[in-house]
């Protein structure tokens, strides 16, 4: 494991969110806090609520009620600059999400531009930086259908990267990947979480978790049953419908 | 003429002596028609796209009577608007010059269609590029102008390309007017000289203005299909 339990402060923290669909309750009062530099993965089986929560977050779904408090911002006021907390909360999503009428360069560069107000130096200079660290710094010109799944996704993850954000998200963010390219996409984000990156990860990439993740969240039917250091849950669950879930998993 | 005979085909629809000396004024009529077709172009896919826009915006009200307006556009045979516009308005004290209310006419009946052709390109690209703009911060406005517009653009353009065409067939409604287009300018040599050969020619000349404009669309759709 890369990251212990921190110690540091509290950056987002979720009181009572619930989300329904009309009659479905998605999500059924999830309270929960997240640290600075921790890597939480959250878990469960499909239609348990992990997409929703983790879109809740950043507001991209809006929760029916509840709070989300995003370093001491309520993000869930509606007064709230939503853009302005987004800024400071990147986004990776299952399937990348990349502009299609971009190249990968342009892809990264927009939003430090038009947001951020970046110089065009400034901004190139820095997405050429970022598709370094993900090792594409042959792509930059690339449009996103030349690339592959793996690829557009480790763009996917400069482009997020290049606003700074002070928390990263992931929604299953290898699950539209074929096989021999989940690996490259996991060594980006497992690199992310070395360096210190506070990361939510929806993902169910066993080796990530151990690896990588310092906590775990495991949803059920909109409810947190577990939460724990990733080891014990993985390695001695203590729910049954935990111990079941990671039966079929592993 | 007793019999209609094929051999006299060429000397009836094609007869170049016609012609002779009258190409200038066919060639005027050629640059008004341009004129107003690029004006109208212009403008109605300006419009189009506001109305797209307003359209997804999903005010009720406002949807209800952009739909309302856009069945009047359905429903309004161009040439009656213009009638309306350039020989009706005047009654209620407003003038517009045959060139501007052919304008007015073509880009209000044509901003409907457009925008109609836009808004079903809007709507056909992904949610995850609005929320991935979103999620970097973006404004809605943002994400418009940088992230949904430009698509929509190359999915529209096969049926933008249409639009303008028809836009510059449209022009031709002139002839009711004291505009000598290219239509009205064959129609005047065309009856001076009790022949149709103009007419021909006049069809000619639309053909050479449209072939520039599909070849355009294409060498675009082109473009997309590599980029996209």
């Amino acid at each position: 494991m890369i990251n212990n339990i921190p110690q540091s402060k509290a950056i987002l923290s979720v009181v009572d969110l619930t989300k329904n669909f009309g009659d479905l309750h998605v999500l059924k009062g999830i309270s929960n806090t997240f640290y600075e530099g921790e890597v939480v993965s959250i878990i469960g089986p499909s239609g348990s609520g992990k997409s929703t929560l983790i879109r809740c977050l950043n507001h991209i779904e809006e929760p029916t009620s509840g709070q989300i408090i995003f370093e001491g911002v309520e993000i869930t006021n509606p007064s709230t600059d939503i853009n302005a907390v987004r800024r400071d909360m990147g986004m990776v999503f299952q399937n990348f999400g990349l502009f299609p009428h971009l190249t990968a360069l342009e892809n990264i560069m927009l939003a430090p531009r038009k947001v951020k107000k970046q110089s065009r130096d400034e901004a190139k200079n820095k997405a050429l930086k970022l598709l370094e660290r993900v090792g594409l710094s042959d792509k930059a010109e690339n449009y996103p259908e030349q690339l592959s799944g793996g690829q557009q996704q480790r763009v996917a993850i400069a482009r997020s990267l290049a606003m700074q954000p002070k928390v990263l998200l992931f929604d299953e963010p290898t699950s539209a990947l074929d096989p021999e390219m989940v690996r490259e996409v996991l060594d980006v984000m497992m690199g992310l979480a070395k360096d210190g990156m506070t990361m939510i990860v929806v993902s169910h990439e066993i080796n990530f978790i151990r690896q990588a993740s310092s906590r775990v969240l495991v949803l059920v039917d909109g409810e947190i049953i577990e939460d724990g250091p990733s080891e014990q849950v993985i390695e001695s669950p203590s729910h049954p419908r935990t111990k079941e879930f990671l039966g079929k998993l592993l | 003429m007793d019999e209609l005979n094929i051999r006299d085909l060429p000397r009836i629809f094609f007869n170049m002596e016609i012609m002779e000396g009258q190409w200038s004024l066919l060639f005027s009529g050629l640059w008004v028609t341009l004129e107003i077709a690029v004006v109208s172009i212009v403008l109605s896919t300006f419009f189009g796209l506001l109305v797209a826009l307003m359209r997804i915006g999903n005010n009720k009200l406002l949807n209800a009577l952009l739909i309302a307006y856009l069945e009047f556009c359905r429903a309004t045979p161009i040439i009656v608007a213009l009638i309306v516009v350039y020989f009706g308005l005047p009654f209620l004290n407003v003038t517009f010059s045959p060139f501007a209310s052919a304008v007015i006419v073509i880009v209000f009946i044509h901003a409907a269609y457009i925008g109609e052709a836009f808004r079903a390109g809007i709507l056909a690209i992904s949610k995850t590029q609005t929320e991935a703009a979103r999620s970097l911060g973006m404004s809605r406005l943002q994400t418009l102008i940088y992230i949904l517009i430009p698509q929509a653009f190359r999915l529209v353009l096969p049926s933008l390309a249409n639009q303008w065409t028809g836009i510059i067939k449209d022009t031709a409604i002139c002839t009711i007017l004291a505009i000598t287009e290219l239509l009205k300018a064959a129609q005047i040599i065309s009856t001076w000289k009790a022949n149709p050969t103009p007419l021909v020619m006049s069809t000619l000349l639309y053909l050479i203005i449209l072939i520039p404009l599909t070849v355009i669309t294409m060498q675009l759709e082109k473009r997309r299909g590599l980029k996209k």
